[in-house]
């Protein structure tokens, strides 16, 4: 009887002791992985390293070092993998309302519960994430934010779910509770971003992006490696061979793509139509879970919004998107495009960006990787040109895009020789003004 | 033993639809497919040895296009080939393989891959496009040539393919065209006008713009531009222009009023609305002689109908012109010599009626010349000799002016204009009445003063000469700073604020010496 007691006063321990621990004031979150550097600000306290095991307060900064991660178990039991050289606040994580967290600089990785601890409002968001110039309302599961200080991008995956996404302007020192906070995210230019797509907000922008389909297979890298996996650095990689782009120049994409209905045939005439069949249907049933549109690279014709072309890659350093650009290829079976070779791909393990030819900057340039070492390059002449920088404002090839036209003699800019005429004749008229007027008193006089 | 049947019968049943809902791994490597997981189609297509031959040339098959799909197109050339060797029969695989083999350059073996796409009718005119291009880029012109034209044969649907095969058909001229021994005849004869059917096609499509600075860059490149004059200097594609403008203003003294305080209730203030529509067209005969003849309607109506010194400035002008100009080079750059002739013709309500009849008429012609001198800009000097005739005699003058302008470009993409006028009126009715003006006038322009807004700020100083009537109204001063806040809200369409501000000083203060401010809203529209 006494060893049944002692069983059931264990068990009840271990049952609550996430609740005792929290009993202790402030705290709400505990490091559950941590791989390198990892270290932790609390209010009234000096910065110090942190471990596995440690419990982190409300109001405490996590920061993480190079080729460092740290997964976090928050005590409704969300989970938020915080990547290399980043740096996040735990602003406010309330019992009855929804959380924030303002992601500084890097990547964070969040798998938010569905029946967050005693919300009521289960509509409204159950946490919120927070950059310099985005704010998120997380209504869904899984995610992942990335964040550059230097051009003050923020990107927004989501891997399940929904999550609310808004801009906000870095000059305006945006702070607010969870009450602004949602109205922010539910504000008209805010966008839904849905599971597989990306948005971006930045003060070249102009406003949070219409999402767009991430590319499908940096999407499901990016969603198996939570952070944790490393690119490793090969400083004398065998260099890789150069494609073309499959799109001749000029040719549209989509008509030069294959929707695959013969390779549908040539199946069934081997499997058999059944098994085909269950296949289709089956591959219609997942795809169901993914929204659905066009592949973008669209203008609305009465709003101006412009929808990027879907399928391009995320660069999570600069937390960029890099949009398809016209001659990309099509693929009817996910509805995305797939840029040309020289803009890049991504790693098979970590799902990062990667370009063996340019680089791409905060600032969206790409700028060309060959050094000057006294010798051209192996291809010279026959070596990818630079893509043209990145502006998600730009639509340059889209159906309605207004584009300059040469033969328009309408041209934009300055004509001096009209300036000129306009000044010659406002003084011509002036001297007759004055002609006039002087000998006005004359033909009264004369009257 | 009714119950054992039933339960063997729900077995079957049950097992039969249990096989129609197993899928095996080439099924379901293909929904995979299908969902666009390339990575797990082709891992699940790595493990898999089928015994029949049409199971492996699938497998190769499947892997092949989704390592294409993937950009992996050194591996989908192995695979392709592959599934070549197992007799995949496909309709659609010289297609994918010709693709494959095209983006990891080998070039030859795709157009025969692309050819045989063609016999087997799938995708038929972008396949003959990929062989065509492919001979192009190999630089066996008289092939590309030959299966560009039989797509504009045979294809009669896909306007985009037609379009580009149109351009590109140009382009295969031309580099043809480069190793004859005239290529300026055959450019003319038949790469411009090939690639001007290809804009005619779709001509809204994107590509247009890219072929119209084609066609321009080549016609600089073998001096065929109609539009490049023998400096260098080009004009539009389209001769005429066609523009009207609406001014609504407020003008604060429009009888020009003394500012004296005993004087100015005569101060009368006003709406003007001024409508003005100016058509110009331009002929070259050559390539150095610019002809403009053009002419202007403007019409002028106060709101103030009431007051007499007001409505009588109602008018009407109709200003036929002819702007010529000779092309040359000086100072290794090109300039212009100007000439022309400018006739005007004036109505108004000069009787206060409220009719507005005629007026005044004046001949102006002028000689000047355009070039540039300073890097920053143009310099342009004109002398021009006015004849006016009014109702009224004693108006009639003549009016030799000399004008100097100057255009600077600033580094931060602003602009300075300077224009100075010396302008000598001798009035032929009533000498008395004769001045002598100087105009010193400066602006200066920012195009992006806001993004989308143009500013222009300006002031403009002017002696007068009163001549003869030194004694009572001595030097007069005319101030006139002003500015005027443009927004192009379409490359045809702008709206323009505007506000200038008079003030002339006199010697004779009652009679000569006012000043009044002017706010006027612009819109012009550009056809």
């Amino acid at each position: 009887m006494f060893r049944n007691i002692i069983h059931l006063v264990l068990i009840m321990t271990l049952t609550f002791s996430v609740d005792l621990l929290y009993a202790e004031k402030g705290k709400v979150a505990k490091i559950i992985i941590k791989r390198g550097t990892v270290k932790v600000k609390e209010k009234g306290r000096s910065v110090a390293s942190i471990g596995k095991g440690d419990w982190i307060a409300e109001g405490a900064t996590l920061a993480t070092g190079k080729k460092s991660f740290a997964k976090v178990l928050f005590v409704d039991k969300s989970q938020m993998n915080l990547g290399p050289n980043s740096q996040m606040l735990i602003k406010a994580f309330p019992i009855e309302k929804a959380g924030i967290i303002t992601l500084m600089r890097g990547q964070l990785r969040a798998k938010v519960t569905k029946d967050y601890m005693k919300i009521k409002d289960k509509s409204k968001s159950k946490l919120f994430i927070q950059t310099k110039t985005a704010a998120m309302g997380v209504r869904g599961t899984d995610f992942q934010v990335n964040y550059n200080s230097q051009n003050q991008s923020t990107s927004l995956v989501t891997y399940s779910g929904e999550v609310r996404m808004a801009q906000i302007d870095p000059s305006s020192n945006f702070r607010g509770g969870q009450r602004r906070l949602e109205r922010r995210v539910s504000s008209s230019g805010s966008v839904s971003v849905r599971k597989g797509q990306i948005s971006q907000a930045s003060p070249r922008t102009g406003g949070a992006t219409i999402p767009v389909k991430l590319n499908p297979a940096q999407l499901k890298t990016l969603q198996k490696n939570e952070g944790q996996k490393f690119k490793k650095s090969s400083s004398k990689a065998a260099p890789k061979k150069q494609f073309r782009n499959v799109i001749p120049k000029g040719l549209d994409s989509k008509s030069a793509s294959n929707d695959s209905g013969e390779m549908k045939k040539a199946m069934e005439k081997t499997v058999g139509k059944t098994q085909i069949k269950s296949a289709v249907v089956a591959a219609r049933i997942e795809k169901s879970a993914v929204p659905t549109g066009d592949a973008g690279g669209k203008v609305d014709q009465v709003t101006g919004a412009v929808t990027m072309r879907s399928g391009g890659y995320l660069d999570p350093q600069t937390a960029q998107y890099i949009q398809p650009p016209p001659e990309s290829s099509y693929d009817p079976m996910t509805d995305t495009y797939t840029a040309p070779p020289e803009y890049g791909g991504f790693d098979a393990v970590t799902g990062d960006y990667q370009n063996e030819s340019f680089t791409l900057t905060p600032e969206g340039e790409f700028i060309s990787v060959h050094t000057d070492d006294g010798r051209g390059p192996a291809s010279e002449g026959d070596g990818p040109t630079a893509p043209p920088p990145l502006d998600p404002s730009a639509c340059v090839g889209c159906d309605g895009s207004p584009m300059d036209d040469p033969f328009d003699p309408n041209q934009p800019g300055i004509n001096a020789d009209e300036q000129f005429a306009d000044i010659e004749a406002a003084h011509d008229a002036s001297l007759e003004s004055i002609q006039n007027s002087s000998n006005v008193f004359f033909i009264i006089d004369t009257q | 033993m009714r119950q054992g049947k039933a339960f063997l019968i729900l077995i079957f049943c049950c097992l039969t639809l249990q096989a129609a809902f197993a899928m095996g791994p080439l099924a379901r490597a293909f929904k995979s497919f299908n969902t666009g997981d390339y990575v797990a189609t082709i891992k699940l297509l790595k493990n898999f040895n089928g015994s029949k031959k049409s199971e492996k040339a699938v497998k190769w098959y499947l892997s092949a296009i989704s390592q294409a799909r993937l950009q992996k197109f050194d591996q989908a050339v192995d695979s392709f080939a592959r599934a070549n060797r197992y007799k995949q029969e496909a309709r659609d695989f010289f297609y994918e393989y010709g693709q494959a083999l095209y983006a990891a350059n080998s070039l030859e073996e795709a157009r025969r891959n692309f050819l045989k796409s063609v016999g087997k009718k799938f995708k038929k005119a972008t396949s003959l496009y990929y062989v065509a291009h492919i001979s192009q880029i190999l630089e066996q012109h008289k092939t590309a040539k030959r299966y560009y034209r039989q797509i504009l044969k045979e294809e009669k649907r896909d306007k985009n393919v037609l379009q580009i095969a149109s351009f590109q058909l140009a382009e295969v001229l031309l580099s043809m065209a480069e190793t004859t021994k005239k290529p300026a005849a055959k450019v003319k004869k038949y790469v411009l006008p090939q690639m001007r059917k290809a804009i005619v096609i779709q001509p809204e499509h994107r590509l247009v713009v890219e072929i119209k600075n084609r066609i321009l860059e080549v016609q600089r490149q073998y001096g065929l531009d109609p539009n490049q004059m023998i400096n260098g200097k080009t004009l539009p594609e389209r001769r005429w222009n066609l523009s009207f403008k609406e001014v609504i203003s407020y003008d604060t003294n429009i009888t020009q009023s003394t500012d004296l305080i005993t004087a100015q209730a005569t101060q009368k203030d006003s709406y003007i609305y001024t409508s003005s529509l100016r058509g110009k067209y331009t002929l070259n005969p050559n390539n150095r002689f610019i002809a403009n003849p053009e002419v202007q309607l403007l019409h002028v109506k106060h709101s103030d109908q009431d007051n007499a010194t007001v409505f009588e400035n109602d008018a009407y002008q109709i200003i036929p012109a002819l702007n010529n100009s000779l092309e040359h080079s000086a100072f290794g750059k090109p300039a212009s010599f100007l000439f022309g002739l400018e006739y005007n013709y004036t109505a108004r309500d000069r009787g206060q009626k409220h009719e507005i009849i005629k007026y005044a008429t004046s001949i102006t012609q002028y000689i000047g010349e355009k070039f540039r001198y300073f890097s920053g800009g143009n310099t342009g000097v004109k002398f021009k000799l006015k004849t006016y005739r009014a109702f009224q005699k004693t108006q009639d003058n003549n009016t030799f002016s000399m004008v100097l302008d100057q255009v600077i470009s600033l580094k931060s993409g602003n602009l300075l204009l300077f224009f100075i006028s010396a302008d000598f009126i001798n009035n032929i009715g009533l000498s008395r009445e004769s001045t002598n003006s100087f105009l010193f006038r400066v602006d200066y322009i920012i195009p992006e003063f806001l993004k989308g807004y143009m500013l222009n700020i300006a002031h403009g100083f002017t002696l007068i000469d009163t001549r003869q009537q030194q004694a009572t109204r001595g030097y007069e001063r005319q101030f006139n700073p002003s500015l005027k806040l443009t927004k192009n809200i379409s490359r045809k369409f702008s709206v323009a604020y505007g506000h200038d501000y008079t003030r002339v000083t006199s010697k004779d203060k009652t009679g000569h010496e006012y000043s009044k401010n002017v706010t006027s809203l612009e819109l012009k529209y550009k056809f």
